[in-house]
């Protein structure tokens, strides 16, 4: 049976490449008897959506100015930089 | 001497542009993330403020919206951390950038005291948890930044590993290592850091 650190590994790549036969075995195998190995894959899938959405959310709003900040404060921050 | 008044005039050169530029972006970006138009207000200023004073990590090649947008992640979270009393930053061993768990034994197993816990919650409560997210957002923030650039091609971008490996010029090894090892200290910290104070 393969160790837990490389079916973690194994379990990281499963999610962009396409295992083999004989690595799918392993991961199903291995998760079967080890409850920590089980878990990891749980929550590794589960960190994988939130991280796709909250980056995804993010992006969109980095790029879609919706307030706009006040023209003193702007002035106060240049003021800033000229005497810095 | 010269070469600190060249590196002040560019500074006043560039930052008035970027004022002009990205204020708006990040102000509403700050509202987003605050939920307070004065709180926002002040985490730009202290943007642009520590822009000013950190003029010199700025490196050309880089975007100076993705510079700026990373310095504000970082008030904002160090907002939230002082808010929450530093809830976020005691009692945790993955803390500092740099200073990594070794989960597992000389035997490949977990070790005794990092083995996953159940986190026992529904998947929908957890994408919706909002102190999921910002612990996850600081987590990130603990991640070495080449690391950190490479997650974010592989989840801003939906890049594939061949084009990051391509683009950050690493091989498939390296790649799959450093996701790997980076999953593993998120799980981790998110354990530490929200799990455990559920």
């Amino acid at each position: 049976m393969l160790s837990c650190k490389r079916v973690t590994a194994l379990i990281e790549m499963k999610s962009e490449l396409n295992l083999n036969t004989t690595q799918h075995t392993q991961i199903f195998i291995h998760t079967r008897f080890c409850k920590s190995c089980k878990l990891y894959k749980k929550q590794s899938g589960l960190i994988d959506k939130a991280l796709g959405i909250i980056i995804s959310e993010e992006v969109l709003m980095m790029n879609k100015p919706v307030h706009r900040l006040s023209v003193e404060i702007k002035k106060d921050i240049l003021c800033k930089i000229e005497t810095s | 001497m010269e070469l600190v008044q060249t590196s002040k005039n560019k500074m006043q050169g560039l930052l008035p542009t970027w004022v002009e530029e990205f204020s708006d972006e990040l102000y509403s970006w700050a509202v987003y993330k605050t939920s307070n138009k004065l709180i926002a207000e002040d985490l730009v200023q202290d943007t642009f403020l520590a822009a000013i004073k950190s003029f010199d990590t700025f490196q050309e090649d880089s975007s100076p919206k993705t510079w700026l947008f990373s310095i504000l992640n970082y008030k904002i979270i160090d907002f939230y951390r002082k808010k929450k009393n530093d809830a976020l930053s005691n009692g945790s061993a993955v803390e500092s950038r740099g200073r990594f768990i070794n989960y597992f034994d000389s035997e490949e197993s977990w070790k005794k005291e990092h083995k996953p816990q159940d986190w026992e919650i529904e998947e929908n409560q957890l994408l919706d948890d909002q102190d999921f997210r910002l612990t996850l957002q600081s987590c990130m923030q603990k991640l070495p930044s080449k690391w950190l650039s490479v997650m974010e091609l592989k989840y801003i971008e939906g890049k594939e590993g061949k084009n990051i490996c391509q683009e950050v010029n690493m091989s498939p090894a390296n790649y799959w290592q450093i996701l790997h090892r980076a999953k593993l200290q998120l799980r981790g910290c998110l354990e530490n850091n929200w799990f455990k104070n559920l």
